[in-house]
């Protein structure tokens, strides 16, 4: 099956609310688009105590100075082909790339 | 599953069963020197739990670990923990027992400090790696039910977009 992304208005004003830049932003709703219906098999298994109708998923993203983690929970029993992201959490640390 | 998991994953199991057969053995008596190895025992996982979790924030973080490994270590670490933190408790209740009885434990300071240290760790856990927004779950959920949600394809089409129209 084909499993299609889905963003409620309440994660996208949450994105907006991280003060991410426009390319970590770009970056991260490709892998929200790409990575979570990819790695759905592998994850699904890790269901959310309290609320096993999502399971928990997670993206790592680096720019100059951070290193970003995005914790999601994905709900794929409401509606067939649809992964359905209900909550994200975003925490950071420092990120210090290696020296030329 | 990495081998300090499993340690932690094993012992804690394993200080779970000593203390709930110590007490089936001894029913109520004291016995001192068994309290004492138990007190022990405590105080070595403790530090491996510490670095247990450690490495599992650290691993959250590392692009290169995949999230199945690093969700199942977090899960498997997390019940150590609580678990650990139980016995504790229980053992710190033998413990109050055999000082009325007049005993003398050695090794209880040491054993409070660790019991002080793995209950700031059980919360620093919870700080850390906190659990998923439930009400944003629900508000999210209801969002959805009304049709108020977009595609991930259509959000960065519209990223796109605007990014051409910036350049």
């Amino acid at each position: 099956m084909n499993y299609k992304a889905i963003v409620p208005a309440p994660i996208s004003e949450a994105i907006g609310r991280f003060g991410l830049n426009r390319d970590l932003l770009v970056r991260l709703v490709t892998a929200i688009h790409a990575d979570v219906p990819r790695d759905y098999d592998g994850s699904r298994r890790f269901r959310i105590r309290d609320f096993d109708r999502a399971y928990r998923y997670r993206i790592v993203l680096f720019d100059e100075h951070l290193r970003h983690v995005f914790r999601l929970a994905v709900d794929d029993t409401t509606a067939e082909g649809q992964l359905i992201v209900l909550g994200i959490r975003h925490e950071t640390r420092p990120h210090h790339p290696p020296q030329a | 599953m990495s081998l300090l998991v499993r340690r932690c994953l094993n012992r804690s199991h394993q200080l779970e069963q000593y203390v709930e057969t110590w007490q089936i053995d001894h029913k109520g008596a004291v016995y001192a020197g068994d309290l004492e190895e138990l007190v022990e025992e405590c105080l070595e996982i403790a530090p491996l739990l510490r670095r247990a979790w450690d490495r599992a924030v650290e691993r959250l973080f590392d692009e290169g670990e995949r999230s199945e490994k690093v969700f199942a270590g977090e899960e498997v670490i997390r019940g150590a923990i609580s678990r650990v933190v139980r016995v504790f408790g229980i053992s710190a209740k033998l413990i109050e027992s055999a000082e009325r009885a007049g005993f003398s434990i050695d090794g209880v300071g040491r054993f409070r400090d660790g019991l002080r240290d793995l209950e700031r760790l059980e919360q620093e856990a919870e700080n850390q790696w906190p659990p998923m927004d439930s009400q944003q779950m629900r508000d999210s959920l209801a969002a959805y039910q009304r049709g108020d949600y977009q595609s991930a394809a259509d959000v960065l089409r519209e990223l796109q977009g605007d990014c051409a129209r910036t350049d």
